[in-house]
């Protein structure tokens, strides 16, 4: 037995001596699937499983009945009923997620511990939420409906209008098509799948070809006993509003032993206690402000931010938080915490934190802090055995100075990272390492830490589709984690986000499927068992999933894995970059002599060509960065120039944009742009002039930063990239409002969403009346320290784009035809 | 956490070319605007084959437009035959009348055509087009409202602006509202950036001539003071002739005849300006007695 929390209770007995149990002879079924009168859904769903894999395997279909029936050979109990304590049954009795396999004389019981959460009794309709959301913005009609029943009930229940975001019981979606929560710990089902796994299938992969399943005429099994303990209790998946309807996905994550053995919540539910129309009506003091009068817009955008230290909010929280506990009395442990996006704290307490504290950041960690105290405090009074799970962010990172030890103790951190794929860098795992293990040594709960991880994530269409393997590191990981974590909640991208697919005829799916099917495949073996033998478990997969290629498949993943944990950015550029160019055309022949070694048309060559064909758009990825553009110069200013709107200060460097379709000047809707950089080289600053003969009506609805419906406006876009980092995209409408966001990798690790990259980009807009001015400050620390010269020049795109007026249209500096990201058409920045 | 983002970008362009044609449109571009018409029209009609959607319209206009400007009428014809959106074959048609002067023509087809509910990018070209052909005609009230609409939709087209409010000064003139015509003119001495052009020059010298037909020799000899200001005309031209003839025809309207056969004697030594234009001032010297 491996030195493992893993409980390996009995092994496989070989019990030559005592006959097998027969399941199905000669291909015909000689057993029943048995299962408790009152069995829960996903009983039923584990028997159905039972019964399909097995007729996949011999053609014969087993009946599921809820009664042992007279002259059926043999029984296959799924989970434990009246019928497997007649036998004798008894399970193990275990601390954790868990399955129970007993075979014996002519039955076999498949069990494992149930942790069953009811539905809610409370519901939001979106229509509720349509209504509640961005209070600040929000202009929406009532709905006649308003609130909803289920809604009125929570209000009642809370006895205040909070709002029901990021609440529920904490057992995950729930799966219309199965009928179940998605995060529930079906100890039974799992029993089933490792009775499968017992029989030769692998999970593999979901949907079509992803499932190995043998072939057998005669399907017998010896007596043995079979127990298992999870290393990690939490196992917890999410690809969004998919998990609701896709039935294929979740099966899968439940027949790879994905569950929850706690329920937690560990989410942004703050906006619950302050960010509905109710609340900003009674309390406009609960939301915080960044100067006097001037309220957060937060995000998304006009959700606000709440005052952590008004003691209306505080007390508004408590109350909250007890009565979430109330009303799902199986929730452990919960979060209050802050919005998405980084931490916004009131510009009132900022100051006084400030003078304390004098780091911005320590500042409102540590008002964040006093916050959780005052919550876990109270807690502890009203619901003791309850946990706080305190929930920091962007701008409040650091470890809290005003902490006391001994002052409470039913606070636990939570740990994020923004991907396991980059812990492959020594550097990212050693920081990720330290930071733990700072809050380890002063905050340690009576509970281990749930981790929050975004795993591997191709998150956009235009994500880069380089292969993502990282087996080793992800091993290292867990065995890390293990002895304070208790397992991870991991966001992964539906295929309307990493595809571009919306509305498939089948519903939502899991995305990128054919790249990341192995790793996710990995991690939830090692969920179980973070010391199982990575190689043998890799070196069945190349010969079960790849039959007659298992060997180039094997040097292909090898590859991959090997390319991905070189010690180099993960923003890939002309000249940095853990991806070379050269390794583009290997990934490709590797997967065509793979192809060569398998007959054409068979699962196997399927199998692979899904893998050649996700991986299209690498081809592209470094022709893509050679640009053809022509030289444009940036002139110099003054580090202190003013931001004014005042364009006269910039004297040289401009360009007329042309037609972003044909190239043609356009004369009736000229736009004369220039680029100046700072002295100091921290900022860039684009001055534009658009001329436009509709001033009056002229499109401009988005007044806040960061709202995507800006792109519905009259705006002046401008992208940059540079020899280390990937694209950015910096958008300003004639309100001056801003929308700002990264594409580069290692960036949006850091920030964790695209548009969460907020450097600090200005604008100042004027209007008269033939035309309207931008001069758009964009700070560049995060383009990295090469260029722009004409050694290193960066890639530059300006746009405008129109929608006032007939029709949409478009003009820039470097005309692409198409979408203004198309990069190598665009100019060449140097500065002299 | 659980973090729904937007990711889509909404690509909303409809027409694409890829970078090979946008130099072939530019290449095309550069003939149009040297003149070179016919040149330009077989570089479009190339192109044509290449694209499709509105950029095929556009480009089988303008091909249209380079033909009739290079008298091939018939073939000009032919190509705006192939035009299917209707706003571009009515403009495309227009154009070909207006470059063959066939401006009777045009007010007899044109005179009710619905010109603001075409694209807005040729709406302003139609008023301009159909506005001169009232002009031409005498039909001057409707050729200021063509005018002004063009006039005002222009953005900064102002090579289409200055044009139409040069229209303007002399249709408003014509129409005996001097105040007017002064009102467009100074509409074009505000365009600085076209001091060179012709109609910019046309339009200032106009001025001059109404507020010396009205009377304010003041007002007339300060706009050729302003209008002559940073000027190097290098002894010749034929505006800086245009220029001192205005001179003089402002000083004998106020009766100084001598000072206004000195304009006429520099206007007549002025070089490079031709004999057409010499003759009738010379006529006009041997009247002054």
């Amino acid at each position: 037995m491996k030195k493992s929390s893993l409980l390996l209770l009995a092994g496989v007995f070989a019990a030559t001596s005592l006959a097998a149990v027969d399941i199905v002879k000669n291909g015909k079924a000689v057993s029943e699937i048995v299962i408790a009168a009152d069995a829960h859904t996903s009983t039923l769903r584990a028997a159905e499983d039972l019964q399909y894999f097995i007729s996949k395997i011999s053609g014969a279909k087993i009946n599921i009945v809820r009664k042992p029936t007279a002259g059926v050979a043999n029984q296959l109990y799924v989970g434990e009923s009246s019928h497997t304590r007649k036998l004798g049954y008894k399970m193990p009795k275990f601390k954790n997620s868990a399955y129970d396999i007993l075979v014996a004389k002519n039955y076999a019981v498949l069990a494992g511990p149930m942790v069953i959460v009811k539905r809610s009794p409370f519901s939001t309709l979106p229509s509720d939420t349509r209504y509640q959301r961005a209070p600040l913005t929000n202009k929406s009609p009532k709905p006649a409906n308003y609130p909803s029943p289920g809604l009125k009930k929570w209000w009642d229940f809370a006895g205040a209008p909070f709002a029901l975001r990021n609440v529920g019981p904490g057992a995950g979606n729930f799966n219309t098509p199965l009928q179940i929560h998605v995060n529930d710990d079906t100890g039974n089902w799992y029993a089933v799948s490792a009775f499968l796994e017992h029989l030769g299938v692998r999970f593999y992969a979901p949907y079509e070809d992803g499932t190995i399943i043998p072939s057998a005429k005669n399907i017998s099994v010896k007596p043995m006993r079979l127990s298992r303990e999870a290393a990690f209790g939490r196992r917890e998946w999410t690809y969004y509003s998919a998990m609701n309807v896709d039935k294929e996905g979740v099966s899968w994550l439940k027949r790879l032993k994905c569950g929850n053995h706690t329920q937690i919540i560990y989410n942004h539910a703050t906006y619950g206690v302050y960010s509905t129309r109710e609340q900003y009506a009674k309390h406009p003091e609960f939301f915080a402000e960044s100067a006097p009068g001037v309220k957060f817009s937060g995000y998304p955008a006009g959700s606000g931010s709440p005052r952590y230290n008004d003691p209306g909010f505080r007390k508004a929280s408590l109350q909250f938080l007890r009565k979430v506990f109330d009303a799902f009395p199986n929730l452990s442990a919960f979060a209050v915490g802050p919005p998405d996006g980084t931490v916004l704290i009131d510009y009132r307490d900022m100051a006084q934190y400030m003078k304390k504290y004098k780091n911005p950041d320590q500042a409102a960690a540590n008002v964040l802090w006093d916050f959780n105290v005052y919550l876990a405090k109270g807690l502890a009074e009203s619901h003791p055995g309850k946990t706080l799970l305190y929930m920091n962010g962007a701008g409040a990172r650091s470890f809290p100075t005003n902490f006391r030890p001994g002052e409470v103790d039913n606070i636990v951190k939570p740990f994020a990272q923004p991907y396991s794929a980059t812990r492959v860098l020594d550097t990212v795992n050693r920081a990720v390492i330290a930071e733990r293990q700072e809050w380890l040594k002063k905050v340690n709960g009576k509970r281990k830490s749930p981790v929050w991880d975004y795993f591997l994530y191709y998150r956009t269409p235009t994500f880069p589709r380089y292969p993502i393997i990282f087996t080793a590191s992800l091993q290292r990981e867990m065995k890390e984690m293990r002895p304070y974590a208790d397992g991870k909640f991991i966001e992964i991208s539906p295929a309307w986000m990493s595809e571009g697919k919306r509305g498939r005829p089948d519903g939502d799916r899991l995305g990128m499927v054919p790249l990341m099917h192995l790793m996710v495949y990995v991690q939830n073996k090692l969920f179980w068992d973070p010391d199982l033998d990575m190689k043998k478990l890799l070196d069945e997969y190349y010969k079960l999933y790849y039959g007659p290629a298992a060997k180039v498949m094997k040097e292909y993943y090898t590859f991959a894995e090997k390319v991905w944990s070189r010690q180099e950015s993960r923003s890939v550029t002309l000249t940095t970059g853990f991806l070379k160019e050269k390794d583009v055309p290997r990934y490709f022949e590797l997967l065509a002599r793979a192809k060569a070694a398998v007959p054409a048309n068979s699962v196997y060559f399927r199998r692979i060509a899904a893998i050649e064909k996700a991986l299209q758009p690498l081809k592209k990825l470094f022709s893509n960065l050679k640009r053809t553009g022509a030289l444009m110069r940036a002139y110099r200013v003054a580090d202190n120039a003013p931001l004014d709107g005042n364009l006269a200060k910039y004297r040289h460097g401009w360009q007329n944009m042309v037609d972003n379709n044909t190239g043609e000047f356009a004369e009736r809707l000229q736009t004369r742009v220039n680029a100046h950089f700072s002295n100091n080289r921290k900022f860039i600053r684009v001055a534009a002039i658009c001329y436009e003969p509709n001033m009056k009506g002229i499109k401009a609805v988005s007044t806040r930063n960061d709202e995507f419906k800006i792109f519905d406006d009259d705006v002046i876009e401008v992208y940059l990239d540079s020899p280390e980092r990937s694209y950015f995209k910096i958008a300003v409408n004639t309100n001056g409002a801003i929308y700002d966001e990264s594409t580069d990798v290692a960036i949006v690790d850091r920030d964790t969403l695209p548009i969460l990259w907020n450097p600090g980009c200005k604008a100042v807009v004027k209007k008269y009346a033939d035309r309207w001015e931008a001069e758009i400050h964009i700070p560049v620390s995060d383009l990295g320290k090469l260029g722009p010269s004409r050694q290193y020049p960066w890639g530059i795109q300006i746009g405008r784009t129109r929608m006032t007026g007939k029709k949409y249209r478009s003009f820039s500096i470097a005309p692409t035809g198409g979408p203004y990201r198309i990069l190598p058409k665009w100019r060449n920045l140097y500065v002299r | 956490m659980k973090k729904l983002w937007l990711s889509v970008f909404a690509c909303l362009c409809f027409i694409h070319l890829n970078g090979g044609t946008i130099k072939d449109f530019q290449a095309a571009q550069n003939e149009f605007r040297s003149s070179r018409w016919l040149k330009a029209a077989e570089k479009y009609l190339a192109l044509e084959k290449k694209v499709k959607g509105p950029v095929k319209e556009k480009v089988l206009s303008y091909a249209a437009i380079a033909l009739a400007s290079g008298r091939k009428v018939k073939e000009a014809n032919a190509a705006a035959a192939r035009i299917t959106a209707p706003d571009w074959k009515a403009y495309t048609t227009l154009r070909i009348l207006s470059a063959t002067g066939k401006h009777r023509q045009i007010v007899k087809d044109f005179a009710s055509a619905d010109i603001n509910s075409w694209s807005e990018d040729i709406a302003y070209l139609g008023f301009f087009n159909r506005g001169r052909s009232f002009f031409y005609t005498r039909q001057y009230p409707r050729a200021i409202a063509d005018l002004e609409k063009c006039a005002a939709d222009a953005g900064s087209d102002n090579t289409v602006k200055i044009l139409a409010l040069n229209s303007l000064i002399h249709a408003a003139w014509q129409n005996k509202n001097t105040a007017a015509a002064v009102k467009y003119a100074d509409q074009v001495i505000r365009i600085t950036s076209h001091r060179g052009f012709h109609a910019y020059l046309d339009s200032c010298l106009s001025k001059a001539r109404i507020l010396a037909q009205e009377k304010k020799f003041a007002d007339a000899e300060k706009t050729l003071a302003d209008f002559n200001r940073g000027r190097n005309w290098k002894g010749g031209g034929v505006w800086y002739f245009h220029y001192l003839v205005t001179c003089g025809d402002v000083a004998l309207a106020q009766g100084k005849k001598a000072q206004a056969k000195e304009f006429y004697n520099r206007a007549l030594s002025t070089k490079n300006v031709a004999a057409g234009f010499k003759k009738p001032l010379q006529n006009k010297m041997k009247s002054i007695k």
